[in-house]
């Protein structure tokens, strides 16, 4: 996901309240407080706080995310991210460092979120991780 | 044929060397049209349908951003559609003073330019901003700070109150090199975009040097693009600089229509 791509950027001068809806990509640099929910790629920046659930195709997440994550296709989840909810999505790749708390569920034979096999937890803790 | 629509204040003295400029080269490309001075008690309304009744196709707007949307609305009351075959009326305008950012946008940024461009009369349908149901912008509408932004299901408020909400409908921040931004602010697609704006204080070199220069000194944050949107305010009207500045009541609904608005054209336009 390029920056030109970009259509809807939501900076960090800004607070998002309610339910946000998009066709387009939307670059997330501010506070999303509702749901967000995008036709398009989804690209939450550094400092970004979004306490909603999340839908979109593909998405790239850096920054804070309180809520489920339900992707299409690909979910890339940064060395900074925070992510605390249930991940749904069809191609998952998780940066070391990043942080999530809640339950993860990769299917690539069908859409994320309509697959009926049970989610496999993943338990990571919420602070720095502990090194042998 | 052509009808020049002058503001009162270009009568003045001040403006006398560009309107004689005006007039000559005018005459040399044989584009004369019929002449209005746009005086106090003129009712500019009742000038445009006559014109438009006359046969008169295209309205040139002789001053500034003020006197642009002045004609501006008055054109757009005239029942018309553009397109239409036999009544297809356009705006130009030819720039004489200062704050010329439609005739910027249109390519007519000088008067020799803004004369080629009626020669050449290229037109191109784009879309307008309604205000409160009533006053028409072209290019983009500012709203003091210290207002928030309305959706269908969201809003979006401002965290702080040096931050400035534009509405645009045209690329008036002149970012069309910048990728970020190269598939927003299209007059014709059918949307504007709300852009919520900070304007850093730059000085010695950075001035001349920062990358926000040309976007006229500000710094894009948020761009959210809509076909409505409502601008909330605590006060009960705000100061709209839309092509010119208006006083409204708050809350202010802004709506796209598109394409209703056909405009003439040049080559260096900005559209």
């Amino acid at each position: 996901m390029e920056d030109r791509e970009n259509e809807t950027i939501i900076g960090p001068s800004v607070k998002v309240e309610g339910d946000f809806t998009s066709d387009g990509n939307v670059l997330v640099q501010g506070l999303v407080n509702g749901s967000l929910r995008t036709k398009g790629n989804l690209k939450v920046e550094v400092g970004a706080k979004i306490k909603a659930s999340v839908e979109a195709t593909n998405a790239i997440i850096r920054g804070q995310i309180k809520g489920n994550i339900a992707i299409q296709e690909s979910l890339e989840i940064g060395e900074t991210a925070m992510v605390e909810g249930d991940i749904a999505t069809k191609i998952i790749s998780i940066a070391p460092g990043a942080v999530i708390n809640g339950h993860c569920l990769v299917s690539p034979a069908e859409r994320a979120g309509q697959d009926s096999a049970e989610p496999a937890a993943v338990q990571k803790p919420a602070g720095p991780r502990e090194r042998p | 044929m052509f009808a020049y629509f002058l503001d009162d204040w270009t009568a003045h003295k001040r403006y006398a060397r560009e309107v004689d400029s005006l007039d000559l080269l005018l005459t040399q490309h044989g584009i004369i049209g019929r002449r209005l001075r746009l005086g106090r008690l003129h009712d500019l309304d009742a000038s445009a349908r006559d014109c438009a009744a006359s046969g008169i196709r295209t309205f040139v707007a002789v001053g500034n951003d003020g006197t642009a949307s002045k004609l501006l609305n008055s054109l757009l009351k005239i029942d018309w559609r553009p397109g239409e075959k036999g009544r297809s009326l356009a705006l130009a305008v030819l720039p004489i003073g200062e704050e010329q950012k439609i005739a910027s946008c249109l390519g007519s940024a000088t008067i020799p330019e803004a004369v080629q461009t009626l020669v050449g009369r290229r037109t191109e349908s784009i879309d307008v901003g309604k205000l409160n149901n009533r006053h028409y912008f072209m290019t983009l509408a500012t709203f003091p700070p210290k207002v928030s932004l309305g959706f269908l299901s969201y809003t979006v408020n401002l965290l702080d109150d040096e931050h400035q909400v534009h509405i645009c409908n045209i690329n008036a921040f002149n970012l069309k090199s910048d990728r970020r931004y190269q598939k927003s602010f299209n007059p014709q697609d059918g949307t504007f975009e709300a852009v919520v704006t900070r304007r850093p204080l730059a000085v010695g070199w950075k001035k001349l040097f920062s990358k926000e220069r040309q976007a006229g000194g500000y710094q894009i944050e948020s761009v959210f693009p809509h076909q409505k949107i409502t601008v909330l305010s605590r006060e009960k009207t705000i100061t709209v600089v839309a092509d010119a500045e208006k006083q409204l009541t708050a809350p202010v609904e802004v709506e796209i229509e598109p394409r209703k608005l056909l405009v003439v054209v040049g080559a260096g336009n900005n559209l």
